[in-house]
């Protein structure tokens, strides 16, 4: 009886099996591009690459046409649908790019550029146990692949092993030749990050010059010299970049910084102006999926002081996305209207598996302290003044860690020099 | 408009799709061939010399050596774990292991080759220049042993007997260690071939004995025609007469080529879960034998104690039946499938019961060649522990590509022995197992076009379907009749590849192609 129960039960196994597979067989043996649909998945290539070198959000709108022309002619044309996902990442509808990114997997699983986007949707989510898999899988099934190292990297970086992620973009960098100037620059970029953080600034802007000097308007390039200039208190830096950046990319996060780069240096009235420019735009575009809101959010519960709507324009993000920027605005919302234990809960996840980028860590002080853990706080203050002791905010963490040394009786207050 | 991620794709850097490609059978190890496993064999030792019954299980790697390829010729490469592992509890896990590592040596920096010999070596001349004064040695004598000064590269090897627990390792025993490995045949004024090929059979403590080096390549198909989408070079059926024989009416492609093997002998007490010589009839008789190669891993995390020990091995291939990963899983899979491990086939079965190879020749021959309803649960012996191969009553486990011997059949002597096996009426030969001569090819077409292994479907004719063959029927080179049973690899000097139409297409025999 048991052993015809095991028979049933494994035809059934089999005759699903079959059904999957027969879902996709057709499609494996008429499987790619006639030429026209090549021509427009090409195009789409090659416009989210003019996007990553001008930052200019239009060419996500051409691409999407193009694609979507792609698919009307071939709905089920395998490039064309990976192409689509990398458009769906660039429009951040990770959600639907996982989806999609997921299904083609299991349709072609020995493609590396389709785990690749694949991973790139699971770390929007946060999903970093299964990005972790899937980077892992990528590098075992074809070792030293671009895509998988540029992940693991990414992976390395999120766990605060900035050497062994640097070591991932040297072995990358070896491998992307000269012509992909983009792809270089994006990684000189990442290079950078990883330098600074890694406490070698005068390295990081070697690489971020690099970048510059290959694509001098890069934008990516010109926002982490502007991250690196304000984690430095180089305001006179930060603010040309920023200046820089807004010519390049005349958007409202760009606009935000600029407004904050402006403040940094004291000149209110100034900022004051860019400031409600700032939220004239943003709150035009308040209820789109963009990035502006999270400038947004930061606008509040700074310059705004209104932590509420604050926390009502990050939430709103941190439903579809869980990136590292999303979640710190989310729990820097949180923070301001006191809900210090939620905010915890939000950054422990992401602090836990050592990420150790400079705002983290500061916000990440101020909140444990307020949640009323001081052995935490303390921590990641003191790693906060490591990593960035010019940091304008240096000055008062300083001063908490101290404080909260004195209260739990620790043995000497900081020894952290800043630039106070 | 929306302002989007940029940094989502950053980097975004992609790939042309890569495609697989004949004897190389996954798009990774057509780019790693010191890890690209060629065949998988396992047979009941049939050496009549032999008392105690035994298994010899062969792993052949690093495909279609052209045997004239110096100066460096084909060591085993370090860097990869080769190992044959054992089922021998139906849940396609494994439960033992036979893991070999190579090292190498090399002691002629300053020649331009790795060997070199002439017999009684030959010192330089009277008029030789200076500073090299007249006698001095300047070519080795040849090479006849393992300590001969000619033998430039060295390779040894150390034999490890793995234990597992529920596909853990949980102890190790080694078998045999600087074992020397045979090196390519470079030709006959270098090097006595045959007598390193004696030297490199080692007779280890237990009853196992070991081999690896350079040898013939054991298999035989003509793979060109076979990879032209199905366009043999003689009729794909076979009459009673052509399948009877062992003429071949093609050439065998793989004919003079080499391949590197590593054969194992073991007592089928070692092999076996009960530790005995099981009947044919015992469940506990059948075993499940596939072959691995493996690389040091590259791991998202870092050890946080490297000296400690890395990130362990990735698995870059595996093998249990011959032409799985080459005719039946789709190019997409092929690396998944490669990496992956046997109990995880069921993701696969689609692929087993269903196979594109049979809808192709059914398509090719306009459905002359008629093929079963999937799904094919006629081929489950093959991916699962079934009869005819495994004892009714044996767990089928899951569906998986492992090469399934049952050890209680005793060996056919070589003289009475069928090319097909089990179709042909020889229990001891595929897929029961699979022994260096049998036709793995034919077999492994008929057994997809299906009416085989079980009752004969509507449509099905014995005649076509149960006569599909390339026409290679044997090998180039004669195997042993004794352990490693592998025949001597091609010289390199005057190693001859049997071309299509050529005279002389079968070894011995000489027999011609078919025109």
């Amino acid at each position: 009886m048991k052993q015809a129960l095991a028979g049933l039960l494994y035809v059934g196994f089999l005759l699903l099996a079959l059904r999957v597979h027969a879902a996709t067989t057709g499609a494996a043996v008429a499987a790619l591009s006639d030429s026209d649909v090549s021509k427009q998945i090409a195009l789409t290539n090659g416009l989210l690459q003019r996007y990553r070198e001008t930052g200019r959000a239009e060419f996500v709108d051409q691409a999407q046409a193009a694609i979507v022309a792609a698919l009307a002619r071939a709905p089920q044309d395998y490039l064309a649908q990976r192409t689509e996902v990398a458009v769906l990442l660039a429009q951040r509808a990770d959600q639907a790019a996982l989806e999609l990114s997921t299904t083609l997997n299991r349709r072609f699983p020995d493609d590396v550029d389709t785990y690749g986007l694949l991973i790139d949707a699971e770390l929007a989510l946060g999903h970093y146990v299964q990005a972790e898999f899937y980077t892992q899988r990528l590098l075992d099934l074809r070792p030293d692949n671009l895509p998988g190292l540029v992940r693991a990297a990414t992976l390395r970086e999120l766990y605060g092993d900035w050497q062994g992620a640097i070591d991932f973009i040297n072995a990358t960098l070896n491998r992307v030749t000269l012509e992909q100037v983009e792809q270089r620059a994006g990684l000189y970029v990442q290079l950078a990050r990883l330098h600074f953080g890694a406490g070698r600034p005068e390295i990081a802007r070697a690489a971020l010059e690099t970048a510059l000097t290959a694509l001098p308007n890069y934008p990516l390039a010109l926002e982490e010299k502007l991250r690196i200039a304000r984690l430095s208190g180089d305001t006179d830096e930060a603010l040309k970049t920023a200046q820089h950046l807004y010519r390049v990319v005349p958007s409202a996060p760009h606009l935000w910084r600029l407004a904050r780069a402006t403040a940094q240096t004291g000149e209110r009235a100034a900022a004051q102006q860019l400031f409600e420019e700032f939220v004239r735009v943003a709150t035009a575009r308040r209820d789109r999926d963009d990035p502006t809101n999270l400038a947004l959010s930061a606008y509040y519960l700074a310059e705004g002081r209104d932590p509420k709507q604050a926390l009502t324009v990050s939430s709103a993000a941190r439903t579809r996305r869980a990136d590292p920027p999303t979640v710190l605005a989310y729990g820097l919302a949180l923070h301001g209207v006191g809900r210090d234990g939620e905010a915890m809960a939000e950054l422990q996840h992401l602090l836990a598996l050592g990420y150790r980028d400079a705002d983290w860590l500061f916000a990440g002080g101020e909140i444990f302290a307020a949640g009323g853990k001081p052995r935490r706080a303390r921590e990641l203050f003191s790693a906060a003044l490591s990593s960035a002791p010019h940091d304008p905010r240096a000055a008062a963490a300083a001063r908490r860690l101290d404080a909260l040394a004195a209260d739990h009786g620790a043995a000497a207050p900081s020894d952290h020099k800043t630039n106070s | 408009m929306k302002y989007c991620n940029l940094m989502a794709v950053c980097c975004l850097v992609c790939a042309p799709f890569a495609h697989a490609a004949n004897h190389r059978e996954a798009p990774i190890t057509a780019l790693d061939h010191k890890a690209d496993i060629t065949d998988v064999y396992a047979f009941r030792s049939y050496d009549p010399a032999d008392e105690t019954p035994k298994v010899t299980l062969i792993l052949g790697v690093d495909p279609l050596l052209e045997p004239g390829n110096g100066p460096n010729w084909f060591p085993f490469d370090p860097d990869v774990v080769y190992e044959l592992k054992v089922d021998n509890n139906n849940d396609a896990v494994e439960d033992l292991g036979l893991e070999v590592r190579f090292s190498t040596q090399q002691t002629l920096p300053n020649l331009f080759q790795v060997y070199a010999g002439v017999p009684g070596g030959a010192n330089a001349p009277a008029n030789s220049p200076a500073p090299v004064a007249p006698g001095t040695p300047i070519v080795p004598d040849r090479i006849a042993s393992q300590g001969d000064a000619g033998l430039g590269q060295k390779q040894t090897y150390t034999l490890t007997l793995v234990r597992y627990q529920n596909g853990v390792s949980k102890s190790r025993t080694v078998l045999g260690t600087r074992l020397a490995t045979v090196p390519a045949n470079v030709g006959p004024r270098t090097m006595d071939y045959s007598a390193l090929f004696t030297a490199g059979i080692h007779s280890l403590a237990g009853q196992v004995k070991a081999f690896a080096g350079t040898t013939d390549d054991a298999f035989w198909i003509d793979l060109g025609g076979a990879f032209d989408t199905f366009n043999t070079h003689s009729f794909p059926v076979l009459s009673a007469g052509q399948d009877a024989s062992s003429d071949n009416l093609s050439s065998d492609t793989v004919s003079g080529y080499a391949v590197n093997s590593i054969a194992v002998e073991v007592p089928v007490t070692m092999l076996t879960r009960s530790a005995l010589i099981e009947p044919a009839t015992s469940t506990a008789a059948t075993i499940g034998v596939w072959g691995t190669t493996s690389r040091p891993r590259v791991t998202v995390r870092r050890s946080p104690l490297p000296m400690e020990g890395a990130g362990g091995y990735r698995q870059v291939q595996r093998m249990g039946n011959p032409l799985i990963n080459e005719l039946i899983i789709g190019t997409g899979f092929k690396d998944r499938f490669s990496m992956d491990v046997p109990k995880n086939d069921s993701q696969f079965a689609s692929f087993f019961l269903d196979p594109s190879l049979a809808r192709v020749i059914n398509a090719l021959t306009a459905g002359v060649v008629a093929i079963p309803a999937a799904p094919r649960t006629d081929l489950l012996p093959v991916v699962t522990y079934a009869p005819p191969i495994a004892a009714p009553g044996t767990p089928a486990g899951p569906v998986a590509d492992l090469l399934r011997l049952n050890t209680g059949v005793a060996p056919t002597a070589p003289a009475a022995a069928s090319r097909l096996g089990l179709l042909g009426g020889d229990g001891a030969g595929f897929p029961n197992g699979r022994r260096v001569y049998d036709d793995v090819t034919d077999i492994a077409l008929r057994l997809v076009v299906g009416g085989v292994l079980h009752a004969p479907f509507p449509g099905y004719s014995a005649a076509i379907g149960g006569r599909l063959g390339d026409g290679v029927n044997s090998n180039d080179a004669p195997y042993r009749t004794a352990f490693p049973y592998l025949a001597d690899a091609p010289s390199g000097r005057n190693r001859r590849h049997i071309d299509p139409g050529e005279d002389g297409c079968t070894a011995g025999t000489g027999g011609p192609c078919a025109p």
